[in-house]
């Protein structure tokens, strides 16, 4: 008797220790551990093929043509990387080497606009690319002794803003601080509030802060003059590097 | 001795002295009597029937100018006529101007609607003098030949305003039924130009054509293929050749010339615009302004040199562009500004720059697509140029009296008559064309201007019910593809996405693929043929 009543004591002191244990652990976990997932580097693509098209279309000037000109779906997109320190600083910037690749894509999707534009003319002016016994790059490069590319690059439209104008659209640096779901990034004295949530391989900010979000952080809500502004449209996924 | 030769009475000398008092007073007769016979003058005053639909028959007076029916009508009696209608208008005549309100309401002065009781008028009245004279035609300002006369016994003026001028304002449907004038109030104006030919409307004119420069097509024509002469309106192609050295880099608009002796010594002619001393500099610019605006032949002459290093090599430009262009043998050029010379021959003959209708239109139709920043230039009513200190005006009047007219050239000269290659700026379902009236030969201003009028107005109409198609009888009309005109500037690269379409459309026309020949029916050769 006096063996099974010191058993069960210590079993209910052991499951006692358990919970507390876990209830602690829990408890910890809420009030005081952070999750860290979103620590890291991560990046995200922009699509510029609006630029390229609205650019070509604009250089085209004809209304009436244009409206029937098509391009074809080569991406054109621009890589912009996002670096998350544990120190609590942050750096966004353009990644050079997408740059250049974007320019090529670039030039490939106006070329493709520039031949169907030159197809349309041909056809309001009764010749039938079909019996020509040559392409539209051929009557190019026969009429200007260059080829189409080189003379878009020469005389077509700026297809991309600069890597210098990006690099000011898109390069920020600075601290950051996160409480709970919501992260404020500060940076030149301006400051954005952002919700967010990682999954798997994506850190995805969905929302700008609620105000009461933003007055339990450190740095306060101001008006609008001092809010950094994002260039994306909420949500917007970022993927692991 | 002396005394008695003087006082002799033989009867040889009465008889002479006599023979001579005769004589002397016969010559004198017949230089005299004449004056005292009566002077028929042909700018006579009648009385016109005029019967307006659903108001009744009204008496207009009018002024035969030259000839029968060559007709002003009194704008005071027109405007009692259609008081009341949907065709009414208010008037204030001062000797100065008119103003003319369409739909306004007018209030008699008194005399409207009475009758001239003398037919004929006082040659030496100042009164009855037929004088361009301003109009503000509900608001805008407008130039119109008119006579202005002054009643007497109303203190008041009444503008005399030919008739066709008038018909035009008013928009309506107006016709003659034996020698009554019908106006029918209620409905639009309906230009037929084939009904205009058959009743002879042009032919006071050498050449008409009526086309959409845009697009080339053709609405309608008359004597299209006559080649006649041009006058200043050769300034057209000057400005061409003119700016295709701007073009190819060799001067700039901003370039400054000295004029030479040639155009000093053009400059103190019968045919000078203003004095210019050789030496003076000018811009380019500055010289094509005063070509195109008051048609400046020593500006011209200035313009040719900066750009040729002469007129001669500059009018080989001019016949090299016209055939480049493809215009026919009718087109010639001898000059830069369209004065006429005389040949070095020994028996002279005075030759002169000349063109057919037809070609004018695709000079046209290939300036406004080359070079369409000419209407900003032809559109301009005045312009100072600070290298002469002076401002220049537009000789075109139907800047003034057509709306939407952006230009383009006058031209008179004894033998051309008065030429006038106009346009305007016609907006439709398709956009806006430019819509062209060409008209060579005009016998006198005033019938240069009607003609033109009439037909710019048929024009506007004709686009914005959809251009050529639209017309019932347009049978022969051609159609001029502007793509046609292209010639590509050798060694230029294209600097936008038309002129590229322009040269690659060019290119694919002159090398399509050649057909084989059909080798089935060839016959086969016999023996001996």
């Amino acid at each position: 008797m006096k063996k099974k009543n010191r058993f069960l004591t210590f079993m209910v002191i052991f499951l006692l220790l358990v919970i507390l244990t876990g209830g602690g652990l829990l408890a910890y976990k809420y009030y005081f551990a952070s999750d860290t997932s979103y620590l890291g580097s991560w990046s995200r693509e922009i699509d510029m093929r609006g630029y390229v098209i609205e650019d070509m279309n604009a250089w085209f000037a004809d209304p009436t043509t244009a409206a029937n000109v098509e391009f074809d779906d080569t991406k054109v997109t621009i890589k912009v990387t996002l670096a998350l320190t544990s120190e609590g600083k942050f750096t966004e910037k353009i990644d050079e080497s997408s740059f250049e690749e974007a320019k090529a894509s670039a030039s490939a999707l106006a070329l493709s606009g520039l031949i169907s534009f030159l197809d349309k003319r041909l056809e309001n002016a009764g010749i039938d690319k079909d019996s020509a016994d040559k392409s539209i790059e051929e009557l190019i490069e026969e009429a200007l002794g260059m080829s189409a590319s080189d003379y878009l690059a020469e005389k077509g439209p700026a297809l991309l803003p600069t890597l210098d104008a990006l690099k000011d659209m898109y390069n920020i640096s600075g601290t950051y601080e996160v409480k709970g779901n919501a992260m404020r990034r500060i940076s030149g004295g301006k400051s954005v509030c952002e919700t967010f949530f990682v999954k798997d391989d994506y850190l995805i900010f969905t929302s700008p802060c609620e105000d009461n979000f933003g007055a339990t952080l450190s740095a306060p809500i101001d008006n609008s003059d001092t809010v950094l502004k994002m260039l994306y449209d909420y949500p917007v996924a970022y993927n692991k590097q | 001795m002396f005394r008695s030769r003087f006082i002799s009475f033989s009867k040889k000398s009465i008889s002479v002295k006599l023979l001579t008092v005769i004589t002397c007073f016969s010559v004198f007769l017949c230089c005299v009597l004449p004056s005292f016979a009566d002077d028929y003058d042909y700018e006579y005053l009648r009385n016109l029937s005029v019967n307006v639909e659903g108001s009744g028959l009204f008496n207009v007076k009018y002024i035969d100018m030259y000839y029968d029916h060559d007709s002003y009508v009194s704008l005071r009696d027109m405007a009692v006529a259609l008081s009341g209608t949907d065709a009414k208008f208010d008037l204030l005549i001062e000797k100065d101007g008119i103003r003319f309100t369409k739909g306004g309401s007018y209030t008699p002065v008194g005399g409207e609607g009475s009758f001239f009781s003398v037919l004929t008028r006082d040659p030496s009245s100042e009164e009855y003098v037929r004088k361009r004279n301003y109009f503000n035609l509900d608001g805008s300002v407008k130039h119109y030949y008119t006579f202005l006369y002054k009643d007497e016994e109303t203190g008041y003026y009444d503008c005399y305003m030919y008739l066709s001028d008038l018909i035009l304002i008013l928009g309506k449907d107006v016709s003659y039924s034996g020698s009554t004038l019908n106006i029918d109030p209620s409905a639009p104006l309906s230009i037929d130009p084939d009904h205009l030919e058959d009743s002879g409307f042009f032919l006071a004119t050498n050449a008409v054509l009526l086309g959409d420069a845009t697009n080339g097509e053709i609405y309608y024509s008359y004597n299209p293929d006559i080649s006649v002469p041009m006058a200043s309106t050769t300034k057209l192609m000057s400005y061409i050749v003119a700016m295709d050295a701007v073009s190819s880099g060799s001067i700039t608009l901003s370039s400054v010339t000295e004029t030479s002796e040639n155009v000093q010594k053009l400059s103190h002619s019968i045919d000078r615009g203003f004095y210019i001393k050789s030496g003076s500099k000018v811009t380019i610019e500055e010289l094509i302004y005063a070509m195109l605006l008051p048609s400046n032949n020593e500006c011209t002459l200035a313009l040719a040199e900066a750009v040729a290093g002469s007129e001669e090599a500059f009018v080989k430009r001019m016949n090299d562009k016209a055939a480049a262009i493809g215009l026919s043998e009718g087109t010639e050029f001898f000059t830069c500004n369209g004065l006429p010379v005389y040949t070095e021959e020994a028996f002279r003959g005075k030759i002169q720059n000349h063109i057919t209708a037809n070609d004018m239109f695709k000079l046209v139709c290939y300036l406004i697509s080359t070079y369409p920043q000419i209407t900003d230039i032809t559109s301009t009513t005045a312009k100072y140029l600070p290298s002469f200190d002076r401002t220049v005006y537009n000789t075109n009047s139907m800047l003034y009296n057509v709306p939407g007219c952006i230009g383009l050239k006058t031209g008179t000269t004894n033998k051309a008559g008065c030429c006038l290659v106009s346009a305007i700026a016609s907006t439709g379902d398709n956009g806006t064309h430019t819509i062209c009236c060409i008209e060579l030969g005009a016998e006198d201003i005033v019938t240069r201007n009607n003609v033109t009028q009439t037909m710019l107005s048929y024009g506007d109409s004709v686009f914005k019910n959809g251009g050529a198609s639209s017309i019932q009888t347009s049978e022969g009309a051609e159609t001029i593809d502007p793509e046609d005109l292209y010639i590509p500037v050798t060694g230029s690269v294209p600097e936008n996405a038309d002129e590229l379409a322009r040269l690659i459309v060019w290119t694919a026309k002159n090398h399509m693929p050649i057909p084989e020949p059909d080798l089935v029916n060839i016959p086969e050769e016999e023996p001996g043929d």
